[in-house]
């Protein structure tokens, strides 16, 4: 990426608490380019799915500012804040799918939110679904699929819209090495194309094989991102 | 390929299970309300089409060409009024005859001749009717006419009409407040499924604002479900109500026996009945819309 390449998420002195609790994240400060991509590692219930949760709008910052794709997210509508949603691609740890739709439906509900014409959500999901190796379910719903199936079901319903920004908790937590191979070139494949990507992983052995920037995360502190050693690391911080 | 689910299962909630059969329920008694309201609406312009009939009655008088120029006098009078459809005298005879039937019961003295026929002093009757809507000042046309035959009273079976007239009103404002009534608890229902709907699936809600569905988006998949729903479960009322009030008004006439709704109704009449599943569906779905709308607004 170049220097010139637009900020599409900036934390200046965030913190995010739920409640009356004390903050899970502590003063954050980051910033993400577009066509970056950065892993987010750290210890369980250092943060890290708290701060998927801040970067993807899903939770208002309980003090400092959030910038989204140049937009300060105290200061918009509601309306706008779900433009701005459309945006961004989540991969859940836990799915999140929708059990009463059929795996295509689930695939296509941030196209038909998006607006897009039946006959081009058909193509994109088939495509995307077929890449993925599911082109013979796209009928079954999520309790007749595997886990493994439903991650990559999962995952296509992030990427199907061609998100700008994409988070993906633990994304290949569930599917055999293979299968996590072709999600990470779809990952990076997308980050070529100008998409920012984090992904939140325990796995060393995916910070190991794929160098990029690692965002560590403790006791909801930020460090980072830390290049890999002799890797081309993209995306700043 | 799109799947007719929407995107919110609403099937399996409150919203989608009993929407269906209490719209059904609700327009069911609504259009049985508002038909009662048509038919009490019906016998009311009937009522108030029907001449009134006013009966002036002079007292015996035993000299003939007296009496035959009291009737004339009285006659005249009345003809000249305003509003006067016709004034004629009660044939003598008939209502002899008439007052026999009432009064002797013994078919053999009827035979002889009763009292009638027993030269029976009886006051001779002339029928005034007013055209409908005439405005009439009764007090002075007794006045008048007790002026030209002194001991002439003057009888007024309007009074019964207009205690029919009374509960016709009454019946139509009871029924059709009902009816309003009952549009009223429809708007009650949706706004409780609605709000349960939204309660129920607030995981999906929330996922689907995750992937950018505003609030606009949201609130069109509770119109939807509702305009669906209620607007079967309208035409399953109507279907039943009709079924009834066709069986009420009609059918009894077709068999040849007394009908139980004295009056037919008037084309405008269906025409309003048939509205009102329409009126009840567009009504749930802008509740469901607006319902969804705050609902969503405060669901942060």
């Amino acid at each position: 990426m170049t220097g010139a390449a637009a900020t599409i998420l900036q934390l200046d002195g965030v913190d995010l608490r739920y409640g009356d609790t004390p903050p899970v994240l502590h003063g954050l400060d980051l910033t993400l380019q577009a066509g970056s991509f950065h892993f987010l590692s750290g210890p369980s219930g250092a943060g890290k799915t708290s701060l998927l949760r801040l970067i993807s709008l899903s939770h208002p910052p309980s003090r400092g500012t959030v910038r989204v794709f140049g937009r300060e997210i105290d200061k918009i509508n509601r309306e706008e804040l779900a433009t701005l949603r459309q945006r961004i691609g989540v991969v859940f740890q836990d799915f999140r799918l929708l059990d009463h739709l059929s795996a295509f439906d689930n695939v296509a509900l941030p196209l038909r939110i998006g607006g897009a014409d039946e006959e081009q959500t058909a193509r994109f999901v088939a495509d995307m679904l077929g890449w993925l190796g599911l082109g013979d379910r796209l009928e079954a719903r999520p309790a007749e699929l595997s886990m493994g199936q439903r991650q990559l079901v999962c995952i296509a319903r992030a990427v199907v819209a061609k998100p700008r920004l994409l988070l993906a908790d633990e994304p290949t937590s569930n599917i055999d090495a293979k299968n996590a191979e072709r999600l990470m070139n779809l990952f990076i494949q997308m980050h070529r194309l100008g998409t920012a990507v984090v992904i939140a992983t325990h796995s060393a052995e995916l910070l190991r094989r794929y160098p990029y920037a690692v965002l560590h995360i403790a006791q909801g502190r930020l460090t980072g991102p830390r290049p890999p050693a002799g890797a081309a690391s993209s995306g700043t911080g | 390929m799109r799947n007719p689910d929407l995107d919110l299962p609403l099937e399996t909630t409150a919203f989608g299970r009993f929407l269906l059969w209490l719209t059904a329920g609700l327009v069911f008694l609504c259009v049985l309300a508002f038909a009662v309201a048509a038919i009490a609406d019906a016998q009311l312009t009937a009522l108030r089409q029907e001449p009134r009939i006013v009966t002036v009655a002079l007292p015996p008088n035993p000299e003939p060409a007296a009496a035959r120029r009291e009737v004339d006098d009285v006659l005249a009078h009345v003809r000249a009024l305003p509003g006067v459809a016709y004034a004629s005298l009660i044939d003598e005879a008939a209502f002899g005859e008439l007052v026999d039937e009432l009064l002797v019961d013994d078919a053999a003295d009827r035979a002889t001749g009763g009292l009638f026929g027993a030269r029976m002093p009886l006051p001779r009757l002339i029928d005034i009717a007013f055209n409908p809507g005439a405005a009439i000042d009764l007090p002075a046309l007794d006045e008048d006419i007790s002026t030209l035959v002194p001991g002439a009273t003057l009888g007024d079976s309007g009074q019964i009409e207009r205690s029919r007239e009374r509960l016709a009103v009454l019946f139509r404002g009871v029924a059709g407040s009902f009816g309003l009534l009952l549009l009223a608890v429809i708007v009650v229902v949706v706004v409780w499924l609605t709000r349960a709907g939204l309660e129920a699936h607030r995981q999906t809600i929330d996922l689907l604002r995750q992937m950018g569905a505003g609030d606009r988006y949201l609130a069109r998949q509770f119109e939807q479900h509702a305009l669906a729903k209620a607007l079967r479960g309208a035409l399953l009322g109507f279907a039943l109500a009709i079924s009834v009030v066709i069986v009420v008004v009609y059918v009894p006439t077709l068999l040849g026996e007394a009908p139980l709704a004295a009056h037919e109704l008037a084309p405008v009449h269906w025409v309003l009945l048939a509205m009102v599943p329409v009126v009840a569906a567009l009504l749930a779905t802008l509740v469901a819309r607006l319902t969804a709308h705050h609902g969503l607004a405060r669901l942060r």
